[in-house]
């Protein structure tokens, strides 16, 4: 580097507030100017928007994946603790549901899930049967990763747990929290063309202490039970879960 | 309204999870990092004011219970696997081994940094936040904020310099 080329050469703050976007447009447009007739300058700032890219790129994994279940657990506390911390925990239950779940167990599932939804002061935040296409809950349902959040109602916010691959289609698992309404579990399945609820839980059923209940006679476990009649696999790991929603489901 | 509180803090977890990653080098101390700061924010949150920026407060937070780990534990660089830190996925991080090479070589160099200087790269580079909002958050002057950012990317430069780039 020559004598000349050093008298030119700018002060390393005007070049790093260059690339980091922070000078008025009308210095940045003098420090363009310099550029063009410094490469020495010109390789500095790309050496520093290279490294923010290099930067950015290693620490970007966490935008792309769900909350992970402790610190959700950790904000939410111990009621939703039981339901959001559950995707890792249902994948070594569910090993156990599969084989004592059959079909009169569902029938006597369906019926307490049924009572269970229809409090009798209040309307019930979700009923049994298909979802409105294109309702908020449905959009929530199609465009969600398991460990993500949305408000489908006032007062309302639906997260989901779980996503299932089964005979015809798929299954997601997801928590509704209301302000001042005791939180559910549901699972919708969207084998008919829409998302339909296929079954209904509270989320504060008595668990073991893993905080989920792989119940003997599986009437409290509605969820479990209608995922074993239609061969639910374990829960579907985030890259699988992520080609479903890009193909919309089908 | 703690459940307010709470799905706000929600919100934010990636983007803590994020500049953890940048402080931590791997995404399990990230994690642990994101989970205390929730914890502490949620005992404290009757002194977070309203009105203020949640995400400022919460990176103050992040970064000081990221300061009491190393200033206790004298941590030393970690080897930071590429997989773990999320690169391996859907074609979002490096694919090929030079390339996961070169993102190990800038964790390994990034915790040889000061601390103070580590926290500002990450915040500028990796969380894009302005110099005013970084040194809002840190609670520095502007000029403190980009003279331990130029001593950061000198630091850096020197070792992560591409072979035939630049100097």
């Amino acid at each position: 580097m020559t004598g000349e080329d050093e008298m030119k050469r700018l002060d390393p703050v005007i070049l790093n507030a260059f690339a980091d976007g922070e000078l008025e447009p009308e210095e940045a447009a003098r420090v363009v100017m310099h550029l063009a007739d410094c490469p020495a300058d010109q390789a500095v700032v790309d050496g520093i928007m290279a490294m923010n890219a290099t930067l950015a790129r290693a620490c970007e994994g966490p935008l792309h994946q769900p909350v992970p279940p402790a610190i959700r657990a950790a904000i939410f506390g111990p009621p939703a603790v039981a339901s959001s911390a559950r995707p890792a925990r249902l994948r070594r239950l569910l090993a156990g549901w599969r084989v004592m779940v059959g079909a009169g167990a569902l029938a006597a599932a369906l019926a307490v899930a049924a009572a269970i939804l229809l409090p009798p002061a209040d309307a019930p935040m979700l009923t049994l049967g298909p979802l409105e296409p294109r309702s908020p809950m449905s959009e929530a349902l199609d465009e969600l990763a398991s460990g993500q959040t949305r408000l489908v109602e006032k007062n309302t916010e639906l997260g989901i747990l779980a996503s299932f691959a089964v005979q015809g289609g798929y299954c997601r698992e997801f928590s509704l929290h209301h302000d001042t309404r005791p939180d559910l579990v549901a699972l919708a399945c969207n084998d008919a063309g829409g998302w339909h609820v296929a079954a209904l839980q509270p989320a504060s059923t008595p668990s073991s202490s893993s905080g989920y209940a792989p119940a003997g006679g599986d009437g409290d476990n509605p969820i479990g039970a209608y995922l074993d009649t239609r061969g639910a696999g374990l829960a579907m790991v985030p890259e699988e879960e992520a080609e479903a929603l890009r193909a919309g489901w089908r | 309204m703690r459940s307010e509180f709470a799905n706000d803090l929600v919100r934010l977890v990636p983007r803590l999870r994020r500049f953890a990653l940048g402080l931590c080098g791997n995404s399990a101390d990230a994690d642990d990092l994101v989970q205390a700061g929730c914890e502490r924010a949620l005992a404290n949150a009757d002194a977070f004011a309203e009105g203020s920026r949640l995400d400022s407060w919460m990176y103050r937070i992040v970064q000081n219970l990221w300061l009491d780990s190393r200033r206790r534990l004298k941590v030393r660089g970690t080897p930071v696997d590429p997989a773990d830190a999320g690169l391996d996925d859907s074609g979002i991080g490096a694919r090929e081994a030079e390339g996961r090479m070169l993102l190990s070589q800038v964790f390994g160099e990034m915790d040889r940094l000061p601390e103070g200087q580590r926290v500002v790269l990450t915040l500028v580079a990796v969380e894009g936040l302005s110099y005013r909002k970084v040194a809002e958050v840190l609670d520095i002057p502007i000029g403190t904020v980009t003279s331990r950012l130029v001593r950061a990317r000198e630091a850096l430069s020197a070792t992560l310099a591409p072979k035939g780039g630049r100097q």
